[in-house]
């Protein structure tokens, strides 16, 4: 029943680990996407600044002399223009000379630049075939005699210097946004853990619980997991007393239905005493069927309490308890009892139900042995959860051979032939000890009679 | 003997008490546990049977008080329970041994002789004093090998002197253990049949069994006078 269960589903942490951390795996890279095109936007733009400024530096100290040839006689304030290879350049031109700043000195590839319309201005940036950050204006420059030609200022920047800022930039975003990233997965894995640990802790109280160490979850829960302890306390509660209830009501109802039924044997049993009543057998057969009946029947609904999670019941103490008893019943008979075993030794059963089965299988042996009784619990075979049990009952009577045995229970489940006989108490011990998942089979025993082993598995 | 039933179901209480004169005991029946719990404390009772369902206090309780009290005579339990768990806590309260109801009467009477015998140290339901051999199962009294005729109550005295042998037995309390509580006779009855019970037992004055103790009551000889 049950024991190839499905593997378990992805643990909850681990689903909202993965969720939380894809989300903000997206929402970092759209905010890293925004923050690089707003960086290079602002850093265009100021690069474009800074080109206009030289423009009109140069508009500042240009001279145009009587032949209309552009020229700038001062050294100029700023000093890349005249460092050679430096990555700024400058230059003017009207159509009929130009000037280029100092900086473009042995570059091969210097930028050119047309002349412009006047009142025009041309922008460019490295894109396709152009290589530079470019800026153009076109003017009118009024020479001395009063003539007005064609001017055209450019400044040009080589385009290394904002991509080196561009990437030293992008560089440092995403080790910031990979180290938020970091800090705040390690966050959202610390918070959820917190947050499933209530959780974790009603498993292993459910786990306690089911092994029989706690009666209920009694831990101190967040007021959202309340209900569901409670709910879980309530359920147990229930069980325990429906099954407690059910009990009381099945010893009723057994006192109620056998008194009426001990009055009518009684009664044959007193009237027939001496005569013989005709009907007398016949009733005797009757009485019999009906107390089989209800006995079987009350059987039925006690097996039916039997709880799904049993508390572990330590054997030896158990079987003490019954050979105690029993000593008691056959002290006429002078049988000796004795128990064997490990008095830690636990098995997961309904007490009632260990007793039961016993108790059948302890009589038997006193009452068709030889006057000498022993039960020796050991360890069985480890399991996931507790080990297995094994209970050794033997005698020194004249002991059954394996066929007899197996037929004896299988007379036993009848019950039709004996009243209170050697079959139907075993009968009893076999479907209690196999409605727990053990075996029981007989061979001989070293005290020279039936020896019965039981074992029950690992759960 | 005197035997106390405490049982709730009218008809049962009354064949077993039927059954139980028949085989020549005493009998008081009661029908609670507290009326019960009197009588077994405060009458000179030999053996209780006690039902475990009864109303009021329980049979359980009953039987746990009686043991409380230090009282020591056999009890035998009727429960309709036929689980071990009640029998083992029954048994480990005090009660002596269980019959599970339904019952033949004659398992009841027979658990009740068993129970007599044992607390009176006779694993056998024969005893054997001197000349005299009593099957206190089947109420056989042989002397010399040969049947001894015995009246119900001479039988009566005769278990009772041999299930307390070589102890002082009163009058009285021969009075109180083999009659009920409805029985009133004459003090002289119990000397009239202790006569003879003499008589029979011993003839010819060989072995004298029965001692008079004077002003003290009788005093059985196990191994004869």
């Amino acid at each position: 029943m049950g024991s190839d269960r499905a593997s378990p589903a992805p643990s909850l942490v681990l689903r909202l680990l993965i969720g939380a951390s894809l989300a903000l795996i997206i929402a970092l890279s759209l905010i890293a996407l925004a923050v690089d095109r707003g960086f290079r936007g602002a850093a265009e733009e100021a690069q474009q600044e800074r080109l206009e400024s030289v423009v009109f530096l140069i508009l500042s100290t240009l001279e145009v002399d009587a032949e209309g040839r552009p020229g700038v006689a001062d050294s100029l304030a700023e000093p890349r223009l005249d460092q050679p290879g430096s990555g700024l350049y400058a230059g003017a031109l009207t159509t009929n000379g130009r000037w280029k700043s100092n900086s473009l000195v042995g570059v091969v590839a210097s930028p050119g630049q047309e002349l412009l319309a006047r009142n025009t201005e041309n922008v460019e940036r490295p894109q396709g075939r152009a290589q530079w950050y470019r800026y153009a204006v076109g003017l009118g420059w009024e020479q001395p005699d009063g003539e007005i030609i064609d001017l055209t200022i450019w400044a040009a920047e080589d385009p290394g210097r904002l991509r080196r800022t561009l990437a030293g930039f992008r560089g440092d975003l995403y080790r910031w946004m990979l180290l938020a990233a970091g800090l705040v997965i390690a966050a959202q894995l610390v918070i959820l853990t917190l947050l499933i640990r209530p959780l974790r802790r009603v498993a292993e109280e459910v786990s306690e619980v089911e092994s029989g160490r706690k009666a209920g979850l009694d831990g101190r829960y967040p007021r959202e997991l309340q209900p569901l302890t409670a709910n879980l306390n309530a359920l147990l509660a229930t069980e325990r007393s429906n099954a407690s209830h059910y009990r009381q009501a099945l010893a009723d109802l057994a006192h109620a239905l056998k008194t009426p039924l001990a009055v009518l044997r009684a009664r044959l049993d007193s009237e027939s005493e001496g005569r013989r009543l005709e009907s007398g057998p016949a009733l005797d057969d009757t009485l019999t069927e009906m107390e089989l009946l209800i006995r079987r029947q009350l059987e039925r609904a006690a097996r039916s309490t039997r709880r799904t999670l049993n508390q572990p019941v330590a054997v030896v103490p158990v079987l003490t308890r019954l050979a105690n008893s029993l000593s008691r019943l056959y002290a006429g008979e002078g049988v000796v009892f004795e128990v064997l075993g490990d008095e830690a030794l636990t098995l997961r059963i309904d007490e009632r139900d260990l007793m039961e089965l016993c108790g059948n299988l302890l009589d038997n042996a006193a009452k068709y042995g030889g006057g000498r009784v022993r039960a020796q619990v050991d360890a069985g075979r480890p399991g996931p959860r507790s080990a297995g049990v094994q209970i050794l009952i033997e005698d020194n009577g004249p002991g059954i051979d394996a066929d007899r045995f197996e037929e004896m229970l299988l007379r036993g489940v009848r019950g039709d032939q004996q009243r209170e006989g050697q079959g139907l108490g075993l009968a009893i011990a076999r479907q209690l000890i196999e409605a727990y998942g053990g075996t029981i089979t007989a061979d001989r025993s070293t005290l020279g009679g039936a020896a019965l082993h039981i074992i029950f598995p690992p759960r | 003997m005197r035997i106390l039933v405490i049982e709730d179901e009218k008809e049962l209480r009354e064949l077993l008490g039927r059954a139980l004169k028949k085989i020549g005991y005493a009998v008081d029946l009661i029908e609670d546990g507290d009326e019960g719990l009197f009588y077994a404390t405060e009458y000179p009772v030999d053996l209780a049977i006690v039902d475990l369902g009864l109303p009021g206090r329980s049979g359980m309780e009953v039987v746990r008080e009686l043991r409380k009290r230090d009282l020591s005579y056999p009890v035998l339990v009727l429960t309709a329970r036929s689980d071990w768990q009640d029998k083992v806590q029954a048994l480990e309260l005090g009660a002596d041994d269980y019959v599970t109801k339904p019952f033949r009467l004659e398992e009841v009477m027979a658990r009740v002789q068993a129970l007599l015998r044992r607390s009176a140290g006779h694993a056998a339901p024969e005893v054997r004093f001197g000349p005299l051999e009593i099957n206190l199962s089947s109420q056989v009294v042989r002397l010399n090998d040969e049947p001894l005729e015995l009246t119900t109550f001479e039988y009566k005295v005769l278990e009772y002197f041999a299930l307390h042998p070589d102890q002082v037995v009163s009058k009285l309390e021969l009075n109180d253990h083999l009659y009920d509580e409805d029985a009133d006779p004459d003090s002289n009855v119990i000397e009239v049949l202790v006569g003879r019970l003499r008589k029979k037992l011993d003839p010819e004055a060989s072995w004298k069994p029965i001692e008079t103790l004077r002003g003290r009551g009788y005093r059985f000889r196990a191994g004869g006078g």
